[in-house]
């Protein structure tokens, strides 16, 4: 057989003999496996003035002997792509030993490799979701089955959306976060330096939200090396970010207790840093937070009052809940005309029966006698009326 | 009551008008000269009582009277002659009459015969009350029942959920619910201040709400010792249950307790709706007293209604399943004997048979 193909290709030589004696450059054999067209394009074209040139560049060592060569050995990126290499080496894809991690041509591909700013290429902004989730949203790669779902709310997600929906190139895709080359192990969950650098990753975008975070209650303590404080991803949460429009978001109005309760209703955290205690329930005996609960999204949840990304201690004057802010705070919903006229300050979550008005206290104290007087009296006319009727005497 | 007069005198006419002294009762005298203008009004209006006179310048007035039992069945007629006899008495009462009477000379004889007419039309009332039951609610009670029970239910149901917002959390599960949920409240407390408007109106400008209103107005000591000795009579040491009138001393007490809840809901609810307006003139406590109160307020009015108006309108033994006062406005002869003996008194002129055995029926 091999014979039989040597036969023609002398054959064809010889018939070709006045244009070329050998093969011309690589494409003359091995356009079965690299369409020209792509590797014309290709950013790697441009290594070699001939297209053997640029082939020799990646496969090294070929020498054509009558137009047959031994097989190259792998193709080593790292002769040109030292720095990329070495950091993937010590990323999470570079120390697996798993078969199929991916490795150079997985993610840029091979002889149609483009720059990562061409809207064709794999690695372009819009292009780069997709294609990590080729492997981490495949059910047949391995990965678990929560680890698949959060590539999936991350499509979902407010980051997702923008990229896939409205092509905004701005918006945070898999390696603004994890990293390209470099992939670490980010796991937002777990304590330590990782967790203590997410405001300054997220911040690489949000810098006004960052730069509030950092003098805030929350993002001061963390700079100081404390770790209980909610960082961005905590309120956020990581892959499914919404907006705070969105229904399902952390966010929601109707969803902003939950979340800052998580912290402020844990009684390790409330013994630990002495937080005010029943936030829950003196938020949920108020209109404000029975309406909420209900799902009225117009009313003031958390973050109405305290804030979001600059919440400060109400003992600070740029805090929302400081006294002299209070006629603004307030004043978001509460539009009470005069703007001169100070709006009479009343302690909100009253966490004990003396600390409300007077009034309130009488009020309540009241009707509790008169309702249960009143109850006592019905169940007993109704007990002996019963009694009566059911007795059949006269 | 309308009264009309088919008589070519005025006399009667005239007479029954300036006779007529009673508060309880507003009489519309219609005066026709002739048998056929007679009949022309029994077409426009519908009459309680139809006097006739014996000799029409155009009829006679028994055919008058014949066309008028025809035309209205249930009317009372009286047939006026001036030589009354024996025989033409017979053919009148054959032909439908409920009386037929000599000509009244004088107003002393005129008002003589009036009392004896009313005498026998309010036996005859009385009876059918017996028979049929006692009206005890007019159209206009019920139709305000109707509404204060509507707009009762709709409140507590789009008010409740806020007492318990944890509990009721899932049940507002779809987007905007809530907002539905606020706005139902509020579409209903303007039905309820509306209702209220309705109610003052009928007790000042009608006779139906100035008599029921006069009825469960409280009256010291009599309503202390009615209470006293309903107690006594349900612990067996009283023989007899207290002759109530219309409206017994509960009765009375749950009238006021809707009112003095009405005022205190809508204003305390008014106070929160418009808290901001409230704030510009008042301090923040005034909004935090009214929520207190309308809280509070809330759980004393759905807990009384549940507990006590719910017995005694539905479980109550005597009444169970369901009493009907809110559809047809009636209670029924044995009802009236042992729940409102001193109404049924005042009605009839005549005592309710007692001691009563509840349960056995109410033999008379």
């Amino acid at each position: 057989m091999k014979r039989l193909f040597h036969h023609f290709i002398l054959a064809s030589l010889v018939l070709s003999f006045p244009a070329a004696a050998p093969a011309q450059d690589c494409l003359d054999c091995h356009d079965d496996s690299v369409d020209e067209s792509v590797f014309a394009k290709s950013v790697h074209r441009a290594s070699g003035d001939t297209v053997t040139e640029a082939c020799l560049s990646c496969h090294e060592g070929v020498e054509v002997v009558d137009d047959e060569h031994e097989p190259p050995g792998p193709v080593d990126c790292s002769q040109c792509h030292d720095d990329e290499q070495s950091e993937y080496r010590a990323s999470f894809h570079g120390k697996s030993r798993h078969e199929h991690v991916a490795s150079c041509v997985d993610c840029h591909g091979s002889h149609g490799i483009l720059g990562h700013l061409d809207p064709a290429s794999r690695t372009y902004r819009l292009n780069q979701a997709e294609m990590c989730a080729s492997c981490h949203s495949d059910p047949k790669s391995g990965f678990a089955p929560d680890e698949i779902l959060k590539v999936k709310e991350y499509f979902r997600s407010i980051h997702g959306l923008a990229i896939s929906r409205s092509g905004l190139v701005v918006s945070a895709t898999c390696v603004d976060c994890h990293g390209s080359h470099d992939i670490s192990e980010i796991c937002f969950d777990c304590r330590g330096e990782v967790r203590a650098s997410i405001p300054d990753l997220c911040g690489k975008c949000h810098v006004k939200a960052a730069r509030e975070y950092r003098v805030s209650v929350h993002g001061g303590p963390l700079a100081q090396g404390n770790l209980d404080v909610p960082v961005c991803v905590d309120c956020h949460t990581s892959h499914q970010i919404h907006s705070h429009f969105e229904p399902e978001s952390s966010i929601y109005p109707t969803h902003v207790s939950e979340t800052c309760l998580k912290c402020h209703e844990d009684a390790r955290f409330l013994d630990q840093y002495g937080f005010p205690p029943l936030r829950k329930e003196t938020w949920l005996k108020s209109y404000h937070g029975a309406a909420s609960q209900l799902g009225d999204t117009g009313v003031a949840n958390c973050g109405s009052c305290h804030g979001s990304h600059l919440i400060l201690p109400s003992r600070d004057p740029r805090a929302k809940t400081h006294p002299g802010n209070m006629k603004t705070t307030c004043g978001q919903c509460h539009e009470t005309g005069d703007p001169g006229k100070p709006m009479t300050v009343g302690k909100i979550h009253v966490t004990a029966p003396q600390e409300g008005h007077w009034l309130t206290q009488l009020v309540e104290q009241v009707y509790v006698v008169l309702i249960t007087a009143t109850m006592a009296f019905f169940l007993f006319m109704i007990a002996i009326d019963l009694r009566k009727r059911f007795s059949n005497k006269p | 009551m309308r009264v009309l007069i088919i008589d070519p005198e005025t006399g009667i006419a005239e007479g029954i008008s300036k006779t007529n002294t009673s508060p309880a009762l507003t009489v519309d005298v219609i005066h026709a000269p002739s048998g056929q203008e007679g009949l022309k009004k029994l077409k426009e209006w519908t009459f309680d009582i139809v006097v006739i006179a014996r000799e029409l310048p155009d009829m006679d007035g028994l055919e008058v009277l014949e066309q008028v039992v025809c035309t209205q069945p249930r009317v009372d007629t009286a047939v006026v002659a001036r030589q009354p006899t024996v025989e033409e008495a017979v053919d009148a009462m054959r032909r439908g009459a409920t009386h037929y009477v000599a000509r009244p000379e004088g107003p002393a004889q005129l008002a003589e015969v009036q009392r004896e007419f009313f005498r026998a039309r309010h036996a005859k009332r009385t009876l059918r009350s017996e028979m049929y039951g006692f009206t005890r609610w007019s159209r206009a009670i019920r139709g305000q029942h109707l509404v204060l029970m509507i707009t009762f239910i709709l409140l507590t149901l789009t008010g409740v959920p806020l007492l318990f917002p944890e509990t009721f959390r899932d049940v507002f599960f779809f987007s905007g619910s809530s907002t539905i949920r606020s706005l139902l409240h509020r579409i209903a407390a303007v039905a309820l201040m509306a209702l209220s408007v309705w109610h003052v109106g009928h007790v000042v400008f009608t006779k139906d709400g100035r008599l029921n209103f006069r009825a469960v107005l409280p009256g010291l000591p009599a309503d202390l010792k009615e209470v006293w000795g309903t107690i006594a009579y349900d612990l067996d040491l009283r023989d007899t249950r207290p002759a109530a009138g219309k409206y017994n001393v509960f009765e009375k007490f749950e009238y006021f307790a809707v009112v003095w809840g009405t005022v205190v809901m809508v204003a305390s609810g008014l106070v929160i709706w418009f808290t901001d307006e409230i704030l510009a003139v008042a301090p923040l406590w005034v909004i935090e007293v009214a929520q207190v109160v309308h809280y509070y307020e809330a759980i004393l009015a759905v807990l009384s209604v549940a507990v006590w108006h719910i017995y005694n309108v539905h479980f109550r033994p005597g009444v169970f399943p369901m009493s009907r006062v809110w559809l047809n406005g009636k209670i029924s002869l044995d009802e009236m004997l042992h729940e409102h003996a001193g109404e049924f008194h005042d009605i009839t002129g005549r005592e309710a048979e007692r001691p009563w055995n509840p349960g056995t029926g109410g033999e008379l």
